[in-house]
């Protein structure tokens, strides 16, 4: 760790094992996690890969089978029943189903965690109000869970998260059941949360947006492993892992846009000076000409099929599929040329399956 | 009027008014202790089940095998067996008092059933929500399970006490007075079939207002 300060949250060596007829399963292996306070992480990966079960063991809901969990320099696992529960009251968690009671209002779910609390009544009905305004559903506060939309619902279960003041709120996929408009509202709502109140914000997701909107760090999670992690513009930008890579891709429309080439056929008929490439920029690549360069240097057209640009913080990634043609001696000094220069160039077609095993090793 | 249609019961009518009294009394009071009973071994029943709050499965066990068997002793038996221990408890074998105890023997495992059926309709998530937040065991039952599952809970009560009318009238048979015990010894017996239609129709009368009231608490307490 960079920093001095010791990390709030500390997953040391944490192991999550089930038993199912008879068969073991490591849902989480042996996983080390420090975030620092203040953060905003970001664990991805896809279904099953063990992340719901990791964070539940922040909070213990998922007791790990090996390994220490310290919150905010408490051994979670030393400690009594009632102690635990005034460390849970301290972490705070939205659920992708939000989980509210539909038998009380909007305002006495968020009264529900202070129920338990020595305040008195008129306190704890200016503290949900207080809440309420903060998420922006005043306005609600005597209707029922029921009568409001997803992006509502998330809203009254992230003011009653923080209703005793956590430090840290946990967010289990909490926009994975919600339309793109919502999930951008409730991911600006927590990065205010996190700037204002100084919360520190885990969130688990299949979803890079999610990820790339708000996370300073993340971790890629696959198979009970994190098998990536760091600061969030590095590792998509130079993903070192095939499944961090795939997320960068299907973010960028990439996957699909492969997809749909690879099933045209007209574009698989190229004739012997014709190269489909997919190309693949990076940091200063994408600033340069290189395109035009090749036309003017070594006589090439290309024909562009699909093109993006994903932006990671600061850093760009861009994504080229196109159609090169000229002389063959110059297609190899072209692709050359852009090798040179830093960018990644895949050979998705040429003329005849005997040529392409030849160039593909030549460029790769 | 009542003369012509129902003319042995004119002729019993203190006694047919305190039969009916004497079936509100075992309703009422059976409900009462049963529903406590019940209750309290439906919550043992959900929350020490496999992934309940207080998981035990010796306990879950324990308790899901003595519900089973005393729910599969027919009542007309259980009312004969029940004797001596009636005797013990209350100390004597007739009249309404006595029947109470197995009234309540022989429903409070059937509405346990009910409360466990009733509860388990709760999502687990929201439970899980509720220890994310640090609530302890007694705080779940109290202030989700009973709260959450109360329109459940209410139906499942409606069904209950609308059986229990029925049993109250088969403890009839054994004397312990009611409607059960005026159509059987009076209606049945001395062939004046009257009795047994106005007893019948007290009861039919009696189910419709708990059903009624019932439905109309349950409808209160759902929040769409």
């Amino acid at each position: 760790m960079a920093d001095s300060e010791k990390p709030i949250i500390d997953l040391q060596d944490v192991s999550v094992t089930f038993q199912s007829s008879g068969k073991q399963l490591h849902a989480v292996n042996k996983v080390n996690l420090q975030i620092n306070k203040g953060d905003v992480y970001g664990i991805i990966g896809y279904s099953g890969a063990g992340k719901s079960t990791l964070v539940r063991t922040i909070n213990l809901l998922q007791k790990p089978t090996s390994g220490n969990v310290i919150v905010g320099n408490q051994e979670l696992l030393k400690l009594s029943n009632p102690e635990l529960r005034q460390a849970r009251k301290k972490i705070g968690m939205i659920f992708q189903h939000f989980n509210l009671l539909n038998s009380r209002t909007v305002l006495g779910n968020v009264e529900y965690p202070l129920l338990s609390q020595r305040i008195s009544k008129a306190d704890r009905v200016a503290k949900a109000k207080k809440l309420l305004d903060l998420v922006g559903l005043s306005e609600f506060e005597r209707a029922y869970p029921e009568q409001l939309s997803g992006g509502q619902k998330q809203r009254v279960a992230i003011a009653r998260s923080l209703a005793n003041d956590p430090d840290i709120l946990v967010s289990d996929e909490a926009t994975s059941a919600l339309d793109p408009k919502t999930t951008d509202d409730i991911l600006k709502l927590l990065k205010r949360l996190n700037e204002k109140l100084g919360l520190t914000v885990v969130l688990i997701t299949h979803e890079m947006q999610v990820i790339k909107s708000i996370c300073q760090h993340v971790a890629v999670m696959d198979d009970g492993k994190i098998i990536e992690r760091g600061d969030v513009a590095k590792v998509f930008s130079d993903p070192q892992q095939a499944l961090t890579q795939n997320f960068v891709d299907s973010s960028a429309n990439v996957t699909e846009a492969l997809a749909q080439i690879k099933a045209d056929q007209s574009l698989q008929a190229l004739s012997a000076n014709e190269r489909l490439l997919f190309l693949k920029f990076r940091g200063q690549a994408t600033k340069e000409s290189l395109i035009s360069d090749l036309t003017e240097l070594y006589k090439l057209k290309a024909n562009i099929l699909f093109a993006n640009i994903e932006r990671i913080s600061s850093t760009s990634i861009g994504y080229l599929i196109i159609i090169l043609s000229g002389q063959s001696k110059q297609l190899a000094d072209g692709i050359n040329f852009l090798n040179q220069h830093g960018v990644n160039v895949k050979l998705l077609a040429t003329e005849k399956k005997g040529e392409q095993t030849n160039v593909k090793t030549n460029i790769s | 009027m009542l003369k012509q249609i129902f003319p042995n019961v004119a002729h019993i009518w203190p006694q047919f008014v305190q039969s009916i009294w004497e079936t509100i009394y075992m309703t009422v009071w059976s409900s009462v202790i049963a529903g406590v009973l019940g209750l309290g071994i439906g919550i043992v029943l959900v929350i020490t089940q496999e992934g309940g709050i207080a998981e035990d499965a010796y306990v879950y066990s324990l308790t899901d095998k003595v519900v089973n068997l005393l729910r599969s002793i027919p009542f007309i038996i259980l009312l004969a067996v029940m004797f001596p221990i009636t005797n013990f408890i209350v100390h004597t074998t007739v009249g309404t008092t006595a029947a109470l105890v197995p009234l309540v023997v022989g429903i409070f495992p059937f509405y346990a059933r009910q409360v466990q059926n009733a509860l388990l309709e709760i999502d687990p998530q929201v439970i899980e929500a509720a220890r994310s937040m640090g609530s302890g065991n007694l705080e779940i039952i109290f202030r989700i399970y009973l709260r959450e599952g109360l329109p459940d809970l209410i139906r499942a009560s409606i069904v209950t006490v609308i059986s229990l009318i029925g049993l109250t009238t088969m403890a009839g048979a054994i004397g312990s007075g009611g409607l059960g015990d005026v159509a059987i010894s009076i209606g049945y017996a001395r062939y004046q079939n009257d009795v047994t239609i106005a007893a019948m129709l007290v009861i039919l009368i009696m189910v419709f207002i708990v059903q009624f009231a019932g439905d109309w608490l349950a409808k209160k307490t759902v929040h769409l």
